[in-house]
């Protein structure tokens, strides 16, 4: 549209506008705004403003990952202050320092473990209203202190739906790495190297490793470190993906073989190898979870591929022509 | 009748408005285009949950699809900036060709986005505090309000304040 010149007034007005109707469910209200739009044309130039402005916000969060360093110093009056929550999240020094906190915290014995074995996933409501999903092959141990609240995945996968509590953040210990949490759901794997944060709701702070720095996942993202690599990958992911085995699927977008026979592992215990020849297959499709040979049949339908078992391990290799 | 069904006829019956609607937003000859949007999504949708007015709902989803429309706008500019950007070089003379230069679009975004910042910083921490609860961890005003143990009305309140003070601050 052609830019219209507004008056303050009507700048103030959008905004009211636009606040108001976020999450209004009065029809007439509505209505009451199609007659104010169509009262003065600059009405809707002011407040496409309002919407432009709101939607360059989106960034925010990324623009803060980026640079975030202004902020730090701050630190210690922000978290006197109880304000600025965004401020908590740590650059990856301090942050490491923080996992050795967790971990002695667990230490001291307290707080209580869950576990999975291979043919169950397991719901666990916490007493702050959190849910935790553990998957199978799964070790989670939840400590709920009066200012704190932790819990250390120590194998295995666990979608988190954690519930807001301003004073009371949510750290989760997992792969020697720390991630903090505010209100907010997202799904940890922490499996035989492979380390991964898929994000759904909110906002999620990793903390980094040795060389690498601390990240901020905004709802939508994940971070992915496969086994054996150096550094986290950060990318856009449909989060419904990394949470389908919470309604017993395992969902690959495009992703590497090598992931999928980790999961073969990790679903049907032992080992399983991928013939060099498919390593540069890519994997996408959905399966449904259970039995190791129903796994191997579903894959073996999916892919150009056949699974040899020999002694519990098994390996993936080219079908036969 | 269950709720998807219920929400086609509405839209049904409110075509017209709907349409009025976006004709007031971006005029009228994308306006059906936008209602055609709308209705894909109210079609496309799986069994959404209660709706206690399916008129307001879908008048949300309009909205909805106005701040999409925009987002859209700002990556499909993104896309050319950096097409722009990548295909400077095949310029066989070296001289350039595009009157704006493509990084400034990024730096400029960037900018804008540092300034949005440091007007957030203006506020006062429990206005400031509401905006990010609510734009960045997506709770709703009511589980904002229930959050910080204040009315929705004063979240709403804070809400108008911090974007009154970031627009005018940023500018347009």
């Amino acid at each position: 549209m052609t830019p219209t010149v507004y008056s303050d007034a009507m700048r103030d007005e959008a905004v009211a506008w636009f606040v108001r109707l976020q999450e209004c469910d009065d029809e007439t209200v509505w209505l009451e705004h199609q007659d104010w739009l169509e009262a003065d044309p600059a009405h809707a130039a002011a407040y496409s403003a309002v919407e432009r402005l709101w939607i360059e916000s989106d960034d925010l969060p990324q623009l803060e990952a980026a640079e975030p360093a202004a902020e730090v110093i701050e630190l210690s009056a922000r978290r006197a202050a109880r304000f600025g929550r965004y401020r908590y999240w740590l650059p990856a020094a301090a942050a490491a320092a923080m996992v050795g906190a967790v971990s002695l915290q667990f230490e001291r014995g307290s707080g209580e473990t869950y576990r999975t074995g291979a043919d169950a996933t397991r719901v666990v409501a916490l007493a702050d209203g959190s849910r935790i999903v553990l998957n199978r092959n799964t070790e989670v141990t939840v400590h709920l202190a009066r200012n704190r609240r932790a819990a250390e995945l120590a194998s295995g996968e666990a979608a988190f739906d954690i519930r807001h509590e301003a004073d009371r953040p949510f750290v989760v210990a997992a792969g020697g790495r720390e991630i903090r949490v505010l209100g907010t759901e997202f799904d940890v794997l922490n499996d035989a190297g492979a380390f991964g944060v898929t994000v759904r709701r909110g906002l999620v702070a990793v903390s980094g490793t040795g060389g690498t720095a601390a990240a901020r996942l905004p709802a939508g993202t994940a971070l992915l470190r496969p086994p054996g690599a150096r550094s986290d990958t950060v990318s856009r992911a449909n989060p419904d993906d990394a949470f389908a085995w919470t309604h017993g699927q395992l969902v690959y977008a495009d992703r590497p073989l090598d992931a999928v026979a980790r999961d073969l592992a990790r679903y049907g215990g032992g080992t399983v190898s991928v013939d060099p020849a498919l390593r540069d297959i890519r994997v996408t499709g959905v399966i449904r979870i259970g039995d190791p040979a129903t796994l191997d049949r579903q894959l073996e339908q999916l892919l150009p591929i056949r699974i040899e078992r020999h002694n519990g391990q098994r390996a993936i290799v080219p079908a036969r022509h | 009748m269950n709720e998807s069904n219920l929400l086609l006829s509405t839209f049904m019956q409110r075509r017209a408005s709907l349409l009025r609607y976006f004709a007031a937003r971006v005029g009228e000859a994308e306006a059906e285009d936008l209602v055609q949007e709308t209705w894909l999504r109210v079609a496309s949708q799986p069994a959404v949950g209660e709706v206690r007015n399916p008129a307001a709902y879908l008048y949300r989803l309009c909205g909805n699809v106005m701040l999409d429309r925009l987002r859209q706008e700002r990556s499909r500019a993104a896309r050319d900036a950096e097409w722009r950007r990548v295909n400077r070089t095949l310029v066989a003379n070296g001289e350039e060709v595009c009157e704006d230069v493509p990084a400034d679009n990024a730096l400029i975004a960037r900018d804008r986005l540092r300034r949005i910042r440091a007007a957030l910083d203006d506020l006062p921490a429990p206005v400031r505090r509401t905006f990010r609860l609510h734009k960045f961890e997506g709770l709703s005003h009511s589980e904002v309000a229930a959050e910080l143990g204040v009315s929705r009305s004063l979240v709403e309140k804070h809400m108008m304040r911090a974007l009154k003070h970031l627009i005018a601050r940023v500018g347009r």
